[in-house]
């Protein structure tokens, strides 16, 4: 079994949940605004996919078959 | 197996506390804090899922990929933003509105205190041009055989108590400048850093023969008996006018209602609003904008014209009534040439002098010509009835076409009717000829009858004659009709 491809399954929610909170906290306090800073709620999730992806690949070439 | 999750509990937790402390410190803003720092929650939120999955990570429990957050709480969370931001936005158009309306603020509505103005100031030379300038409410201005100014009124300030008020209003005070020709009344309600919480509602007499020039964001304007051209801008105002000897111009972002009546010039409406009530000028009108309620035009003795997204009216007077509304518009006396165009809306004219023309997306149009001679007509509709009402010894050259209906006429026995299709054609010269009248629908009915005697536009609308199987046949004379207006 693939640990590391669970565990970013696994974050992905939470960090998404994060960033999204962060984002509107900037916004409220007068940081970057919301209407600006939201295309980085799709880069980050890009990237946890990327990572998940890069994981699965790594367990299905890295010898873990019976 | 189902997870186990400490968020549920947590929550119950933070809610009861929540509560707890409001009815422990009824003065502690509680909610308010939480409507305004509720992004937090939803980090404390990712936090607590984060190190849960790391928890069950480390414990080897993370055997299968499963979300993190579930479907069920992203719908939640997606419902908590969406109240959120609303929430903000409510709070942030709360204070906006004068009186600092915070929502569940410890200065929910504040307090208004009134302070009169008064300022009167015998002008030195006489004056050609007075401007006026209140930034938030009411503003009477009224011309008068005098040599001075006299504005009288009150100011409102809202404010948390006496000493903030009188602060406020001291950084507002009423000025009346006077710069060779041009007198300027100011009230200075955007002075000082709290100006959304000051109003003046004020009453200016002035010489009857100056031009008046009114500004202002909020508020109303009624100005009268002014012998010079009056200007009023403003962003959202309702403006009413009378006894003006000049012309006038108006210009809004938003009105409930712009009244001019008795007005010897021009006069230009321009900007949007709702209801529009103009009467008795002497001068052209013109109005370009975007209106949603009722349009009444009455007694005008040059060109008018009506211009909004959808709608293009020309008339060269209107000794009459003209109306629009957003569904309709209906005239009586008018006099052409009518140029008319316009996307959806039931026309209802009767007696326009001169040529007629008329272009109509989707509405029924009715035309009631009760004078002669008749001038040229055309009436083209895309979707929609024609009526045409004329009178029996009416002198005109006919030309009717539907692609898709009938036609009904009470002058067959001139015409010819030649059926197309679903539709018809119905041509021919009534009397000894005369002006060409040209009818057209491509999805439509057609209607040709005499008027009867007496009718006019306040004649209301009445079912139609009953529809014919086959065109040609004359319909029966159509019934009687009775007043609606």
């Amino acid at each position: 079994m693939n640990h590391s491809a669970a565990l970013l399954c696994a974050v992905r929610g939470p960090i998404v949940l994060i960033t999204l909170g962060s984002l509107l906290t900037v916004h409220k306090f007068g940081g970057m605004s919301f209407w600006v800073s939201w295309p980085i709620l799709i880069i980050v999730l890009g990237v946890l996919k990327l990572l998940e992806m890069m994981a699965a690949k790594s367990a299905s070439t890295g010898g873990n078959l019976p | 197996m189902r997870r186990t999750t400490f968020l549920g509990p947590l929550i119950l937790i933070a809610i009861g506390v929540m509560f707890l402390i409001k009815n422990i410190r009824p003065d502690f803003r509680v909610f308010e804090t939480v409507l305004e720092y509720w992004p937090l929650l939803l980090i404390i939120w990712g936090v607590l899922r984060l190190v849960e999955v790391l928890i069950a990570f480390a414990g080897g429990r993370l055997t299968a990929p499963r979300p993190g957050v579930t479907g069920g709480e992203w719908t939640l969370i997606v419902l908590i933003t969406i109240f959120g931001a609303g929430a903000w936005g409510v709070q942030r158009f709360a204070d906006q509105i004068p009186g600092r309306i915070k929502i569940g603020g410890m200065d929910v509505f504040g307090e208004t205190f009134d302070y009169p103005v008064e300022a009167a100031r015998t002008l030195s030379a006489k004056p050609t041009r007075i401007i006026v300038d209140n930034l938030r409410g009411n503003c009477r201005v009224t011309g008068a055989d005098t040599g001075e100014i006299r504005v009288t009124g009150r100011k409102m300030v809202r404010a948390m108590d006496r000493s903030e008020a009188d602060r406020s209003s001291g950084e507002a005070p009423l000025e009346i400048v006077e710069a060779g020709n041009m007198v300027t009344v100011r009230t200075n309600l955007d002075r000082g850093d709290g100006d959304k919480r000051l109003s003046a509602d004020i009453e200016i007499i002035v010489p009857r023969s100056v031009a008046v020039e009114a500004r202002g964001r909020y508020g109303d304007f009624d100005i009268s008996d002014i012998d010079g051209e009056v200007t009023v801008t403003s962003d959202n105002a309702g403006v009413r006018l009378q006894d003006i000897a000049s012309n006038v111009t108006v210009t809004l972002r938003k009105s409930d209602i712009i009244r001019a009546i008795g007005i010897k010039g021009n006069v230009l409406v321009k900007g949007a609003g709702r209801d529009i009530e103009i009467e008795n000028v002497t001068g052209e009108v013109a109005i370009d904008g975007s209106y949603s309620g009722e349009t009444s035009i009455r007694n005008v003795a040059k060109p008018v014209r009506f211009q909004s997204p959808v709608t293009s009216l020309s008339l060269e007077r209107v000794p009459g009534e003209l109306q629009i509304t957003l569904a309709n518009m209906s005239g009586d006396n008018l006099v052409g040439p009518m140029r008319l165009t316009t996307k959806s809306k039931d026309l209802n004219f009767s007696d326009v002098t001169e040529a007629v023309d008329i272009t109509v997306e989707r509405g029924d149009v009715e035309l009631r010509q009760s004078k002669l001679p008749l001038a040229k007509t055309t009436i083209q509709v895309r979707g929609g009835d024609i009526e045409l009402a004329i009178p029996q010894n009416a002198k005109l050259n006919l030309n009717v076409n539907t692609d898709r209906g009938e036609i009904n006429n009470d002058f067959s026995q001139s015409l010819k009717m030649e059926e197309a299709g679903h539709g018809g054609r119905l041509s021919g010269t009534v009397g000894a000829g005369g002006p060409d009248i040209r009818l057209s629908t491509t999805r439509g009915e057609v209607t040709v009858r005499k008027v009867a005697a007496g009718e006019t536009a306040s004649v209301p609308e009445v079912p139609r004659a009953p529809k014919l199987a086959k065109p040609g046949i004359p319909p029966p004379p159509p019934p009687p009709r009775a007043e609606n207006q």
